[in-house]
């Protein structure tokens, strides 16, 4: 993937990664459990990158800013590899066990469903 | 005022992603994703260090939530694993696999290195 970087794109991921932050943030304080809250950031989050990036390819948007702002800047910056990494090691084995599968499973699927979508539609 | 923090350091911690991820793909002349690779590691290391340090302060959640929320990225994981594994073939489903074991496993690794790092500082 060989996108030239100009600085209208570098704005998009600033201002996309942004509210994409503010966003997940917004879901850690609703959500009580900082496991669960994570769990839907990450799953929602790989949906709509897959939906998204299926959708933007189609309608032939890839080269424009709308990869960098929504796929790159609000959807990367709205799931968070960093929290679950962290969280796996803090839990109990069964606890972290099961949490890892069952993220990897939901947004793999959730990803899946995405792309699957987003070519259809 | 903490949602403001977190969405400018969200931000800061996106575009340098973006230029992490430009940096080691150009330099990685290796199709498969080693740029998502190399923030969701380093931000999984740095997240265990200041899990493992614990300080107190303002800043903490901006770090934490936002420059390294918006600086790793699972939703990029989870599509370019799938992307990874749709080739042709046993090969494809095979390196779609590595991309998801190995970002676990070494994140995981990396996230708990820091933890260790940052309980002994």
């Amino acid at each position: 993937m060989t996108i030239r970087v100009t600085w209208r794109r570098r704005i998009a991921v600033l201002v996309g990664g942004g509210l994409g932050s503010g966003a997940r943030y917004g879901v850690s304080l609703v959500v009580s459990s900082a496991l669960v809250g994570t769990f839907i950031v990450n799953a929602v989050g790989a949906g709509a990158l897959g939906y998204a990036l299926a959708r933007l390819r189609l309608a032939g948007r890839s080269r424009s800013v709308t990869v960098p702002l929504i796929g790159v800047g609000f959807l990367g910056a709205f799931t968070t590899f960093s929290a679950f990494a962290v969280q796996l090691i803090e839990g109990p084995f069964l606890r972290s066990l099961a949490y890892g599968v069952a993220s990897l499973a939901a947004g793999l699927l959730a990803g899946a469903l995405g792309l699957v979508l987003g070519r259809r539609l | 005022m903490t949602l403001v923090t977190v969405i400018v350091a969200g931000a800061v911690g996106s575009l340098t992603r973006y230029g992490v991820i430009g940096f080691v793909q150009s330099r990685a002349r290796d199709p498969r994703p080693w740029g998502t690779f190399a923030v969701n590691v380093t931000g999984a290391a740095l997240l265990g260090l200041v899990a493992g340090v614990a300080p107190n302060g303002w800043w903490v959640v901006p770090i934490t939530a936002g420059f390294l929320g918006g600086y790793t990225t699972f939703s990029t994981w989870m599509v370019e694993t799938i992307y990874l594994a749709e080739g042709r073939g046993t090969a494809a489903v095979r390196s779609g696999l590595y991309n998801l074991v190995g970002m676990l496993g070494v994140g995981v690794m990396a996230a708990g290195a820091g933890y260790l790092i940052g309980t002994w500082l």
